[in-house]
């Protein structure tokens, strides 16, 4: 985390449409239209007017992730091995 | 985008830039220019460049263009008839960037003439002090500001000079009630017989006993293992750590009141995964290396060299996404710290090592000032449950959810001595465990200062839809306003959707003529995502160097260096001074200006909080990162 990491692709966000499919006490689980992928994220980043509930649609900006570095993290990697 | 009249007076010394394509002959309006308020994203994205003759907005209303010109062109003496002779002055002067350098340098000035009172001690009265403050003031102010889009941060050096002196200014200090804590040192935890304190060894009944107990009384839990993690042992791997507790029991009277025995040298800890070996919570969760993951020191974190108990609760497969699962986890782990508790209350009083009493008073004819803290209530582990029976525990609290997360007021001792046990939420940089509400900065910062009166601390929740969200913070609105204060800091927990009802309870103070102070982690990452003309005065909690959630446990919480900037900055306002507006991205500096500021003001030394950069690195890192870092 210390490294300054950069895009190279800066502010290449796009609005991105999605389906809340799960609504735990947690968080929310959003499919991205056009079999795009899942995201999964705590509630308190999910800002909205109503109660949540499955199927409402969401809108949201975003880029395409960028992978910082070919190496691996050890860090990251020991903690999903639990070591 | 052209502005209106009014708000052409308001930005009258900004720089005059034409909003759309204009012909030669036409006279120069409000309408024909563009907002400044957005010259920073133009500047940004190259639309817009301002050349040093640019002429002020004031200057050219009612004058005549020259020639034809395009949308987006800063307006010069040269393009212009009609200019009155002020309007040359400003290319001598120079930039818009003079007018504001020379304001904040004659707050600076007016800070140094203020703040002198008189204070009257009667040596018979029964030591009775009077303090008349003779020109009202303070201290100095501080700021970092926050604006609509984004975090923002810049200095407000301030001053005060208000009215003479009356006679009803004088200040009555008053003793509400006082909390007292009685220290039991700990250097060493074992497994025994019994569970029990002898010398400074505390002993925990076998293991297998005492988690299967604690495992038995919530349905969602299927096991518990229990773990004495010494220093030695910080290296290891660890779950996602869910809370940090003290092992505190009342001796005496209700929590915030009477007498309190805490362990020092030993904390509590709660960490979890379901059946599946998934963490509780698990949001891309922050497990891994002890050291690597805990910013020693801070209010809700360990401190080195502690003792940590810590327990590794495993809940139902998939229960750890809904509400019930989270809490199990805790009531569970409470189990075994009630044991412990239990123990404290039995142990010989000889191995009291020291005693501090926290006293509440209330400095009557002092501005009156309130602390808000925003506590999450979205659910899950967004939870906290108030006022145990016992300090941190669990029998007897209500979830804030449950209560509707409406307004809760506790005393600012009801706080500092267990009456918040926190379910702790994601992002653990920002997160404010249970010992951060018993070491809680602020609250004891406003409790030390003589020169305010702390009526209390009141609570409020951070509910998931937006119509609760003002709906709360409306009734929150009505209780201030109902409670007639000078003042406020609203402080919030991390980032997301709760900035919208802290932005809400700061209108809704500020509108009812409070002064009002706003405390949050935003930096670059947790940037607001709202903002209103009651956010004049905020103040960063950041303090990891990139500006982001950086997965370290209580990172960029509220710490004493911050309650220092939030009371100096409210007293400026509150004293009639008033805060500079921060400037558009995040700038770490402007954090330390307010500091500097305050240290020269106050004559004090303000120790700054390390952050993630003590803490050790994998050689990789070493290696491959921190060679530019």
């Amino acid at each position: 985390m210390e490294k300054k990491h950069e895009l190279k692709y800066m502010s290449s966000e796009q609005m991105f449409e999605g389906v809340i499919v799960e609504v735990h006490d947690a968080g929310v689980v959003i499919d991205l239209k056009g079999r795009l992928g899942q995201l999964k994220i705590p509630r308190r980043l999910i800002i909205s007017q109503y109660d949540l509930a499955v199927g409402q649609e969401v809108g949201f900006l975003m880029s395409y992730p960028e992978v910082f570095s070919e190496e691996p993290n050890e860090h990251y990697i020991k903690a999903l091995r639990h070591e | 985008m052209s502005i209106t009249a009014e708000l052409a007076k308001e930005h009258a010394k900004d720089p005059a830039v034409l909003c759309c394509r204009a012909e030669a002959g036409i006279t120069i309006e409000p309408a024909r220019l563009e907002d400044p308020a957005i010259f920073e994203d133009l500047i940004d994205s190259g639309l817009l460049k301002l050349p040093d003759n640019v002429l002020r907005i004031e200057q050219v209303l009612g004058t005549t263009l020259k020639e034809t010109t395009d949308a987006l062109v800063p307006l010069t003496a040269d393009m212009l008839d009609g200019l009155s002779l002020a309007a040359e002055e400003p290319k001598e002067e120079g930039t818009q960037a003079a007018a504001p350098k020379e304001a904040a340098s004659s707050t600076v000035n007016t800070c140094f003439s203020s703040g002198q009172s008189v204070k009257i001690h009667i040596e018979e009265g029964r030591g009775i002090n009077l303090e008349i403050p003779l020109s009202a003031a303070i201290a100095s102010g501080l700021s970092a500001l926050a604006s609509p889009t984004a975090a923002k941060a810049e200095s407000a050096p301030e001053k005060i000079a208000t009215a003479a002196p009356k006679a009803e200014d004088k200040v009555i200090t008053k003793k509400i009630r006082s909390v007292r804590h009685d220290h039991l040192k700990i250097d060493k935890v074992v497994f025994g017989d019994e569970t029990k304190i002898e010398g400074t060894t505390l002993t925990i009944r076998h293991m297998d006993d005492i988690c299967k107990e604690a495992a038995a009384t919530q349905e969602l839990v299927e096991k518990i293992v229990l773990d004495i993690i010494t220093p030695d042992r910080y290296g290891e791997y660890s779950d996602t750590i869910m809370d940090v507790q003290p092992l505190a029991a009342k001796m005496e009277g209700g929590i915030g009141e009477g007498i309190t025995r805490v362990l020092d040298g030993v904390i509590f800890m709660v960490s979890g995964t379901d059946t599946r070996g998934v963490q509780i919570g698990e949001f891309g969760s922050s497990e891994g290396e002890m050291d690597h993951n805990i910013m020693w020191n801070r209010p809700g974190a360990p401190d080195k060299g502690e003792i940590f108990i810590k327990t590794k609760v495993t809940i139902r497969e998939r229960a750890n996404m809904e509400r019930p699962g989270p809490l199990a986890a805790h009531r569970a782990s409470d189990y075994i710290a009630d044991e412990i508790r239990k123990a404290i209350k039995k142990a010989s009083s000889d191995l009291i090592t020291s005693s501090e009493e926290i006293e509440q008073l209330r400095h009557i004819g002092n501005k009156k000032v309130l602390i808000v803290k925003e506590i999450m209530g979205q659910g899950a582990m967004h939870d906290n449950l108030i006022m145990p029976v016992e300090p941190v525990g669990t029998l007897g609290a209500k979830p804030n959810v449950d209560l509707g997360n409406l307004p809760v007021m506790l005393a600012p001792t009801e706080i500092l001595d267990g009456g918040i046990h926190a379910l702790t939420c994601i992002g653990p940089a920002s997160k404010e465990t249970s010992r951060h509400y018993w070491r809680e900065p602020l609250v004891k910062a406003a409790m030390k200062d003589d020169e305010i009166d702390l009526v209390g601390v009141l609570l409020v929740g951070s509910p998931q839809a937006n119509s609760d969200k003002y709906y709360v913070s409306e009734r929150l609105g009505m209780t201030v306003e109902a409670m007639d204060i000078d003042g406020a800091i609203v402080t919030t927990e991390g980032f997301g959707n709760n900035h919208v009802d802290f932005a809400s309870h700061i209108e809704q103070i500020g509108k009812r003529g409070v002064k009002v102070v706003g405390a949050s982690y935003c930096a670059v990452q947790g940037a607001l995502v709202v903002g209103n003309k009651y956010m004049g005065a905020m103040t960063d909690n950041n303090k990891s160097k990139q500006g982001i959630e950086n997965e370290i446990l209580g990172n960029n919480t509220l710490c004493a260096e911050d309650a220092i900037r939030q009371l100096a900055m409210l007293k400026t306002l509150m004293g009639g001074g008033t805060i500079e507006k921060a400037p558009r991205k995040w700038n770490p500096n402007v954090k330390l200006n307010n500091i500097e500021i305050i240290e020269k003001k106050l004559g004090i030394k303000i120790p700054l909080e390390e952050n993630e950069q003590v803490l050790p690195k994998s050689k990789k890192r070493r290696e491959i990162y921190e060679k530019d870092a």
